[in-house]
């Protein structure tokens, strides 16, 4: 700075916008990620025939809950996350689910007793929703760079598990594999950690400011 | 998970802070010159005192970390959201940039865990407790206790210089301090 950073500072002011709640960031980020998944889907690989039918299936249910609820806690802890004031240590506690869901995988594996197989055969499925995750994860990371981000690494892992839940809510709609495990380990388990991992090597340095 | 705001009995500094920051945020000059002024000094006895935890006070170097606190201030002005309290987001950046700084300078590893080991007798990581909660727990502190408290861990004044200029002996507000702390870390308010 010069001579006089503060007079440097006060004839640089001018008025502000004051940021977006974090009420309605948590709406855009879950409604945009649904929506910007969905039109990436359909335009590279359309739908499937009859995916109507998935709506009345229990599992897709079960599923579309499941991730609906991961998608608005984790876009809620982000829009949190981006501000100084609300950033948390204790947020780290959200990362749990990354081992949580892993664990609970590999227990569901051994139970239903499926090969090694069952994990190649559904990874195409996980490349799609990598690929679908990456411009979510764009938007987002430039979303929380406006604001100031405390917990770098923490907000990184956060915005790899935020990335992944919309992809993996909408690719049943291309995806005609309806079995419980695929969906799980294909659609969603895998590509999380793999996400999560990547983002928590990668994400850091642009949460910088 | 959206918390409402958690002023509970701000302080003078709080007061006096808060309003000048809206002022700022509306584009008043003179009273972002008397901000920056009187941040300048809290952040000053901040970035000191964190060095100093770190054994690098003497290197001087915390003053370059100021400037980047006001820097970043400035910078980030539009993230202080004018119904909250002030203190725990100016304290909140000052303890991001001064660890960046740390880590930038000293080549301390990038995790935010060697973050908070550097800040080991800071507040809130002795508490357990984050930015915004402490203004709504140190008002749950008797009067004497939190204003010790807020000048050893959260201005970064020695045991010593506490002591000046609160007109107390030293064990008082060593005594004082720990009660508060145990205080804090118990979930209620103490007794002097």
């Amino acid at each position: 700075m010069k001579a006089d950073p503060i007079e440097s500072l006060v004839q640089d002011l001018k008025p502000i916008t004051p940021m977006m709640s974090s009420f309605r960031t948590t709406l855009i980020l879950v409604l945009g990620s649904g929506v910007l998944a969905s039109l990436i889907l359909i335009s590279l690989w359309g739908t499937r025939e009859h995916f109507e039918t998935l709506f009345s299936a229990n599992i897709y249910r079960y599923n579309f809950t499941a991730l609906l609820f991961l998608s608005l806690i984790f876009a809620s802890l982000l829009s949190l996350g981006r501000l100084p004031a609300f950033a948390s240590r204790r947020n780290k506690l959200s990362l749990l689910v990354v081992p949580a869901f892993a664990l609970g995988l590999l227990v569901y594996h051994w139970h239903v007793g499926h090969g090694s197989e069952a994990w190649s055969a559904g990874w195409p499925c996980s490349e799609r929703v990598l690929l679908l995750s990456l411009p979510i994860l764009i938007l987002t990371v430039g979303l929380l760079r406006r604001g100031a981000p405390i917990y770098r690494r923490t907000l990184a892992i956060q915005v790899g598990i935020f990335s992944v839940a919309a992809p993996a809510f909408v690719l049943p709609l291309v995806c005609e594999n309806q079995e419980a495990f695929h969906l799980l380990s294909a659609h969603f388990v895998t590509p999380l950690v793999l996400f999560s991992f990547f983002t928590a090597l990668v994400v850091p340095k642009f949460l910088r400011w | 998970m959206f918390k409402k705001s958690v002023r509970a009995t701000p302080s003078g500094d709080e007061v006096v802070l808060g309003s000048l920051m809206r002022r700022s945020q509306s584009g008043d000059q003179d009273a972002y010159r008397r901000l920056l002024q009187l941040l300048q000094k809290l952040a000053d006895r901040f970035a000191a005192g964190m060095y100093a935890r770190a054994g690098l006070k003497e290197t001087k170097e915390w003053e370059d970390a100021v400037q980047e606190i006001l820097l970043a201030i400035h910078s980030k002005r539009h993230t202080y959201n004018r119904e909250q309290n002030f203190l725990p987001w100016f304290y909140a950046i000052a303890r991001y940039k001064v660890i960046d700084h740390l880590r930038a300078r000293h080549r301390m590893p990038v995790t935010e865990d060697i973050a908070e080991v550097v800040i080991a007798s800071d507040l809130s990581t002795e508490s357990g407790v984050d930015g915004q909660d402490i203004e709504k727990l140190l008002a749950t502190l008797p009067e004497k206790q939190r204003n010790i408290l807020r000048l050893v861990k959260l201005e970064g004044l020695s045991v010593k210089e506490t002591a000046e200029k609160l007109s107390l002996g030293e064990s008082d507000v060593k005594v004082s301090l720990h009660r508060a702390m145990k205080s804090l870390m118990n979930g209620s308010g103490g007794e002097a």
